[in-house]
């Protein structure tokens, strides 16, 4: 695929994005059901996890100047070892590009059109995010790039109207957890926490200056704020009922603009997930697609975007068709899959951080990002 | 030279009535004059040529009939088997022996340069290029008298041989884009050349893509700012289009106006022109979907109105919408092509249809009405991009109603990541948003007064990106 | 066989248009020949549920329909049906109307009393199940019939353009009692420590000072009334009904809609007792959230005598602090006010335009003397219904949690805290 370098910014971008989007929906209502009132205090650990895990993936950069991931683990670990890493890695992005499907279908059943067919929601998404993906890493991200003032507009739109109000609501929202309800709600959620992985897949894409470091930080931060103040918002507003809720973006909106006059402030919620379903979609189908070529030697995308979108639509139509059982499937089964990758890897390549040799690769002539 | 060349001639220009050979009897032999009557100025020829040989009373050769005798200043020595192409190049062709050299006299009915109807000033010039090579050539040189300035020529057409004329500044303009072109140019191969629209297509990256990949302007100003920040001009003889590139597509939101007036006034404008293309390409999709799928979306103040205004209507909201477009888009090509005096009866004819009886015998509904013609005034926000923005309207209209605004959405998103596959020239095609050219904002949608461009933008390769030097102000020492 | 494979490949080339013909082949027709929503749906714009004499959950269900004439205003019909649940209620109606139910616009719920001696929190599952309709709908108790009081309204609307919801919706500039009230908060309640949730009360009186209804002159309004064609009989599923009110009432029964910002109380989802006046001024002050504009004082002093001060409150400020001192539990809170006064009606005619800085004082503490009567006559509503209406528990849970968890396990129920709850108020006052 030619087209395969982004920019620091692009990255910063990219990260943003897969950090927000698939927590829009139905995560906060499962977070409280699991950790009660010390919901948010799980939140501000796992964004600050989050900030150490960019963190990581700046250091590996800089460490391993023009190497990728699989080239990295081949170095140290082998090459055996790479591939087994990198099939669990396509495995976990087929798992995550699922949940993509599953849950922007009900976001838009839920908000859009009660009437949408999982069809009409697959003729529409799987092309664009498959001609995203094709076109290359770069295009994406500057496709990205060009969205993301527009889903930050949205959504900073969407807090200030949510804020408003806040003040005068008195409940207390950062209430102690105690340790092992803290660990077994990470646990239950560790599905929906694995998405900078991304990054880790993009390494040998990046075009990298150690003075740019500040531009992968700063939309980052800033989806991280946004991220933690709609959490902080959610909270408050809903408390009790906070476990009826499918679709956080647009319900915290709705609660705060009075039913009579301009509820419809939601659209904005609305536009803002469809963008960035899109283009997490776009990601994590490139990520996959990486993955399984890297394991399988293949230079070539149209066959195995082929296979990953016919994977995609048996298991959506004949297994995950209902949102309940992908949030059971999710939360019972893919926790342990995804608890060991989320906590493994990391792990593995902080020790090849630290311990590990300097290396680089020749390197190549990129295009301009 | 003998009476069988002037046969010659006339055989291979097929005895052309237009086709003039003239002899001169003069004491050192017969001088033969050919030239085409329709394209060459007959009282220069007496002037210039006839007259002075007629009237010379000493010794003639050669040399003396072309520097000393002949006022004309282009001559040019040709070959015997030139002779032909060079009376097709609208030159007098003069022959003395077996010596032949042509004279450029040319002549043939030409515009005056006046202002282009696509893009009217308020304030600022107001000359347009024309369909001649030289006055538009000419109408840039006094904008760039520089020694900077590169014009190179080239030939297209195997029978139009139009001429073509590179221009770009050398210290300013990339090379490799300028070889790249080039090449690209003399690569033509085709028989005629009749527009510079024709040579946009060749130097395009996707010559098959909806979107624009060159600049189309009709103005030698807004060339000039062009050239000056390092793009390439080509100029196309026959054509009052001259085509820059590196191409932007932001390029299309700013006018000429733009730079003639107060800069905030020109961002307020420009944001309406923003707004314009949205208006434009995705207002009746969302209308569609809107009225099929997604009624949540709008409060329910304006769905009783929209039901209220819809409830007998024959059509499905679908058919309705392409009804109206199809009206508005006969009545706007009947606009174009009828004469200006039954202009003004199809307008009235136009707006009574489609305004008023059409919603009263209830074909049509008012809100239908209104996001058709919204939409279709808003594509003239943008002139340039007016075919486009009307591709695109299709695309999502189809996409509105069959599913919705996620379509919608989905559309938007592919439409974006194509146009930054368009990388023509090494220049990307979104600049300065995507990639993110933090320098360039300066003049995409919105725009700082002119003291604070101090750099040329940095999304068109140069090796000179200074303009301002010392913040715009002489060195008074 | 080349050349279809050449020209395979060709239409493989550009797969995106390949998808948008498909898109066009299969769905664009479909798309041509749909009507709009609004031919296929039928708009709920307000819903009212109650029980019959038959145990059976009755829905009137306000639907918008196209006007007959041009106009482009609101139109509405009552529909009615019935069910087991609300659910299958829900169903039949839209069997009745003969179209998909669309309930997304529905502007509030409004639940009668019958319905309401059952558990309200189970009842109204399906409201929060799916995702139909929002989880912020009002949700308003109507302590008379829910099919009259839609009636009054049906015809309010069409004679005087003011709409039922607007009535009901509206947050009184002149009333204390502002309350947020919908599907959400009932739920909060429902599922707090306390298990109390507060609604909005609207009522029908007979009192024409309380309320509002279709006819254009007080005393002509039983004849305009009578004037309009009945059809509000039969309460059973399958009758759709027309707006208006039979022609033979009485006056005395005449029918107001009164929303003056009493307040229900329901524990564990049940109907427990109406707060009204004093009392649900009195729950209010609690809540930062609900700011009265207007405050009423009468002042009787040496100063002021029998002066009636009528106060713009600018600002509202609560501040608490619960604590256990000895196994008792304490709230303590601090309510700040600034306000402006913008009326005083006083019998001595020396006083008028009186300067109140000289009287601030006395003002002052006629204010701070009225709200500690509000706060006490919710206090002993509380006690007397075992109603934890000023969400103590909750508070108490959420600020000092291993206290409450103690006390609880001591044997004690969220009911003994309301009880056994020593509640202090200190009113601060500042006249702007």
């Amino acid at each position: 695929m030619k087209n395969n370098t982004i920019s620091c910014h692009q990255l910063g971008v990219i990260a943003g994005l897969v950090l927000f989007t698939l927590k829009m929906t139905a995560l906060p209502s499962l977070l409280y059901e699991q950790a009660g009132n010390g919901s948010m205090i799980v939140v501000a650990t796992v964004l600050l996890v989050k900030c150490a895990f960019i963190g990581l993936v700046i250091g590996l950069k800089i460490k391993f100047k023009n190497m990728g991931l699989y080239d990295i683990i081949k170095k140290f670990l082998g090459s055996i070892i790479a591939k087994v890493l990198y099939f669990i890695f396509f495995l976990f992005f087929m798992f995550k590009l699922l949940s993509m499907v599953s849950d922007g279908y009900t976001f838009l059943k839920d908000t859009a059109d009660e009437e949408y067919t999982l069809i009409m929601f697959f003729i529409c998404f799987l092309p664009v995010v498959t001609a995203l993906v094709y076109s290359g890493i770069r295009n994406i991200g500057r496709t990205a790039e060009f969205f993301f003032p527009f889903i930050v507009a949205f959504v900073v739109i969407i807090v200030v109207f949510s804020l408003i109000p806040l003040w005068q609501l008195d409940t207390n929202i950062f209430a102690s957890i105690g340790l092992g309800r803290f660990a077994n709600t990470v646990f239950k959620v560790s599905f929906w926490m694995g998405d900078l992985f991304t990054l880790l897949i993009l390494l040998d894409k990046i075009d990298f200056a150690k003075k740019d470091i500040k531009k992968i930080i700063s939309p980052f931060a800033v989806m991280a704020v946004l991220l933690f103040l709609i959490y902080l918002i959610y909270f408050i507003l809903y408390k009790e009922t906070s476990i009826f809720h499918s679709n956080v973006i647009c319900d915290i909106v709705r609660y705060a603009i009075s039913a009579t006059v301009g509820w419809h402030m939601d659209i904005f919620g609305m536009l803002a997930y469809m963008f960035c379903a899109f283009l997490q979609g776009a990601i994590i189908m490139y990520c996959a697609n990486d993955s399984i070529k890297k394991v399988l030697n293949f230079k070539q995308d149209t066959i195995t975007l082929a296979f990953i979108n016919i994977v995609i639509v048996v298991l959506e139509f004949f297994f995950l068709n209902d949102y309940l059982k992908y949030i059971y499937f999710a939360q019972n089964i893919l926790c342990y899959f995804s608890a060991v990758t989320v906590a493994f890897v990391p792990i593995l390549l902080l020790g090849l951080l630290i311990f590990g040799k300097k290396g680089e690769k020749n390197a190549k002539n990129t295009a301009k990002t | 030279m003998s009476f069988l060349l002037e046969k010659e001639i006339k055989e291979k220009l097929s005895n052309n009535p237009d086709l003039i050979s003239r002899k001169l009897q003069v004491e050192a032999g017969d001088i033969y004059l050919f030239f085409l009557k329709s394209t060459t100025d007959k009282t220069a020829i007496s002037k210039e040529i006839i007259e002075p040989i007629l009237r010379y009373n000493g010794k003639f050769d050669l040399q003396k009939l072309k520097s000393g005798i002949i006022l004309s200043s282009e001559i040019v020595d040709i070959k015997k088997e030139q002779i032909v192409d060079h009376i097709l190049k609208n030159q007098v062709v003069v022959a003395m022996d077996d010596n032949v050299f042509a004279v450029d006299l040319e002549k043939y009915p030409v515009r005056v340069p006046a202002e282009p109807p696509t893009s009217p000033n308020i304030y600022g010039p107001r000359e347009g290029f024309v369909e001649s090579l030289s006055t538009n050539v000419s109408l840039i040189r006094r904008r760039l008298p520089t020694k900077n300035l590169v014009i190179k020529n080239a030939v297209v057409g195997r029978e139009t041989n139009t001429k073509i004329s590179v221009i770009y500044l050398k210290n300013i303009a990339d090379k490799s884009i300028v070889k790249q072109l080039l090449k690209k140019i003399n690569n033509i191969d085709i028989d005629g050349v009749v527009d510079s629209y024709y040579i946009a297509e060749f130097i395009k990256l996707r010559p098959k893509s909806i979107f624009e990949q060159v600049g189309i302007q009709e103005k030698p100003d807004i060339v000039v700012a062009k050239v000056l920040e390092g793009r390439i001009a080509i100029l196309v003889d026959g054509s009052p289009i001259v085509i820059t590139v590196p191409y932007m597509i932001f390029e299309d939101l700013q006018s000429s106006n733009d730079y003639y007036t107060n800069y905030i006034y020109v961002n307020i404008v420009r944001i309406i022109r923003s707004i314009g293309i949205i208006l434009a390409t995705i207002i009746p999709g969302l209308y569609l979907s809107i009225r099929l799928y997604s009624y949540s979306i709008i409060p329910l103040n304006y769905v009783i109105v929209i039901a209220n205004s819809t409830k007998n209507l024959p059509f499905t909201p679908v058919l309705e919408i392409f009804f109206i477009l199809i009206l508005f888009q006969i009545l706007y090509e009947v606009s174009l092509r009828l004469p200006q005096y039954l202009g003004l009866a199809t307008s009235i004819v136009g707006a009574l249809i489609l305004g008023d009886t059409g919603v009263r015998a209830g074909l049509i509904s008012p809100p239908g009405v209104i996001v058709v013609a919204v939409s279709i005034m808003a594509i003239y926000t943008i002139p340039a991009q007016a075919s486009q923005l009307t591709i695109l309207r299709a695309i999502f209209i189809v996409l509105g109603s069959t599913v919705g605004i996620f379509g919608i959405v989905g559309g938007m998103v592919y439409v974006i990541n194509y146009i930054n596959t368009l990388n023509a020239y090494n220049t990307p095609y979104l600049a300065p948003y995507a990639p993110k050219i933090k320098e360039d904002y300066k003049d995409a949608i919105f725009k700082k007064p002119l003291v604070e461009m101090i750099k040329r933008p940095k999304s068109i390769p140069s090796h000179n990106f200074t303009r301002l030097a010392s913040g715009g102000e002489k060195n008074e020492k | 066989m080349q050349k279809i494979l050449q020209k395979l490949k060709n239409l493989f080339k550009y797969p995106i248009i390949l998808i948008f013909v498909l898109i066009c082949i299969f769905f664009l027709p479909t798309a041509i020949n749909t009507s709009s929503i609004s031919f296929r749906a039928a708009v709920i714009v307000a819903m009212g549920i109650d029980k019959n004499d038959q145990d059976q959950i009755e829905l009137y269900s306000v639907v918008n329909v196209s006007s007959t004439t041009e106009s482009l205003s609101e139109n509405s019909k009552v529909v009615t049906s019935s069910g087991a649940t609300i659910g299958e209620a829900l169903s039949n109606l839209s069997l009745i109307f003969g179209r998909t139910i669309k309930l997304w616009h529905a502007r509030f719920i409004m639940i009668g009393p019958q319905i309401s001696q059952d558990n309200l929190g189970q009842m109204l599952d399906v409201v929060v199940r799916t995702n139909k309709i929002r989880n912020t709908v009002q949700l308003i108790y109507c302590d008379s019939s829910v099919k009259d009081l839609f009636n009054v309204g049906i015809q309010l609307k069409s004679q005087t353009g003011v709409r039922l919801s607007d009535i009901i919706c509206y947050e009184h500039e002149y009333s204390t009692t502002s309350i947020n009230s919908n599907v959400d908060s009932f739920y909060k309640g429902y599922l707090s420590k306390g298990r109390v949730s507060k609604l909005n009360l609207v009522s029908l009186s007979g009192d024409i000072t309380q309320g509002i209804n279709p006819a254009s002159d007080i005393d002509s309004g039983l004849e305009s009334s009578s004037s309009q064609s009945s059809g509000t009989d039969g309460g059973k599923g399958g009758e759709s009904s027309e707006g208006g009110v039979t022609g033979s009432k009485s006056k005395a029964e005449k029918s107001y809609i009164s929303n003056v910002g009493d307040l229900a109380i329901f524990k564990d989802g049940k109907f427990v007792a109406k707060a009204s006046g004093q009392v649900a001024e009195g729950i209010n002050w609690f809540y930062n959230q609900y700011v009265p504009k207007k405050l009423f004082v009468e002042v009787s002093t040496p100063k002021l005598k029998n002066a009636k001060v009528n106060f713009d409150v600018l600002y509202k400020s609560v501040t608490k602090e619960m604590f256990f001192h000895k196994g008792i539990p304490f709230y303590e809170s601090k309510i700040y006010l600034h306000v402006d006064v913008a009326e005083v009606v006083v019998e001595d005619k020396q006083k008028v335009g009186i300067s109140y800085s000289l009287v601030e004082d006395e003002i002052k503490s006629a204010v701070a003397r009225r709200i500690r009567e509000e706060i006490s006559s919710a206090l002993n509503f509380c006690k007397t219904y075992n109603v934890d209406a000023l969400s103590i528990n909750n508070q108490m849970y959420e600020s000092k949690q291993k206290q409450y968890m103690q006390y609880i396990e001591n044997g004690n129920t969220e009911d003994d805290l309301i009880q056994n709850t020593q509640v202090s108020a200190e009113v601060e006052i500042k006249i702007v």
